[in-house]
């Protein structure tokens, strides 16, 4: 694909006039440039390519669709404060979530660490009571689950970039 | 089943490490708006809904040929851009492109699972007013365009939608369908090549 200022030849112009149509402003903008000075060099096969790109814009243009109803607005409208409101909560308590478990993490450790690091005696040391940190853990995953439930019901997945395949 | 939070971890990782540097689009013309709707302002949840519902209420209209079900993917797009709006991350896709792109998966959804011989009612489709600019033929080239559109294959559909009706840009349209930027461009010829064979008695 030519790209850039590069000198743009006739087949090129006439494959974007044929995706893209006869306005050049909807041609991709990497490639304007070399197409305005292509135009400017061949300024009679140019609007002869443009012109039957443009006869097919009109016809399309001729398809309108009705304005959406009142009815959809309120629709909309309506439920768009309680659905913000529940975003920013579930937003809060994820992080809490995460700050939670962090936090049961780190007291694990503390409880922990003393057993490890101490020295066998004549019997082995008593190990804290797991009852702490699964509680610590389980109430802050219980929690954070539910949230993470309903982040990834809406989770679209992420826009890739086209422009990386480019020449792929 | 729920997924455990190292799940969702990997998954945020995952999509901080697919937006590359080089898609970083500060010039959103709804960043205003939509950090606006993320503090709770309904004000510009108005704004957003005037811009977007037009807009989203024609794509669907135009890619799955049914006016009822149009309605309900508008509805249910905008709906997800209030839950996107408090946690959106600035600065990377166009908050417009991603909109697309969730419309877009919704209309794919319904599609889906539609049975064969579900028809789209073409009538509905139309604005049944013609402009002052226009006269009545106006109407009926729009019935003869909705009806070619309605025949190509869904995915030159939706990059003619995309292009020629949504005016998208070539890399935020090639975003919406997934796909790479000669691989919308060559679904944008055939498909427009298709339609010209379609309309060819209304062609000059």
């Amino acid at each position: 694909m030519t790209v850039g200022r590069a000198p743009m030849e006739a087949g090129r112009f006439r494959d974007l006039a044929e995706a893209y149509g006869g306005d050049l402003s909807r041609w991709p903008e990497a490639e304007r440039a070399s197409a305005e000075a292509w135009l400017a060099g061949n300024p009679r096969d140019g609007a002869a390519v443009l012109e039957a790109a443009r006869a097919l814009d009109d016809l399309l243009g001729a398809w309108r669709t009705p304005e959406p109803a009142e009815a959809l607005r309120n629709r909309v409208l309506i439920p768009a404060p309680a659905q913000v409101r529940h975003a920013r909560r579930r937003a809060f308590v994820l992080t809490l979530g995460g700050g939670a478990g962090l936090a049961a993490a780190c007291l694990a450790g503390i409880l922990v660490a003393p057993v490890l690091l101490s020295t066998p005696t004549a019997g082995p040391a008593p190990l804290p009571s797991p009852r702490i940190e699964e509680a610590a853990s389980s109430a802050a995953s219980s929690q954070t689950d539910e949230v993470l439930a309903e982040v990834l019901a809406d989770w679209e997945p992420p826009l890739a970039d086209p422009e990386a395949d480019v020449g792929a | 089943m729920l997924r455990p939070v190292t799940d969702a971890l990997r998954l945020a990782t995952f999509a901080g490490v697919a937006r590359p540097a080089s898609s970083a689009r500060p010039d959103d013309p709804d960043a205003d708006l939509v950090r606006r709707i993320g503090k709770g302002d309904v004000l510009a949840v108005r704004a957003l809904t005037a811009r977007k519902l037009p807009r989203l209420t024609a794509l669907a209209a135009r890619i799955l040929g049914d006016p009822s079900e149009a309605e309900d993917v508008a509805q249910e797009s905008l709906i997800r851009a209030w839950r996107q709006a408090p946690v959106w991350r600035f600065g990377e896709a166009r908050f417009d492109t991603w909109l697309h792109r969730v419309a877009v998966n919704l209309c794919r959804d319904r599609l889906r699972r539609r049975r064969p011989g579900d028809a789209a009612d073409l009538d509905a489709l139309v604005d049944p007013g013609p402009a002052p600019d226009r006269g009545l033929e106006a109407r009926d080239v729009g019935d003869r365009v909705a009806a070619a559109m309605a025949t190509l294959p869904p995915r030159q559909r939706e990059a003619v939608v995309l292009c020629h009706y949504q005016d998208l840009g070539n890399i935020e349209a090639a975003q919406v369908l997934g796909v790479s930027v000669e691989a919308l461009e060559s679904l944008l010829s055939r498909g427009r090549r298709a339609l010209r064979a379609a309309l060819s008695d209304l062609v000059p």
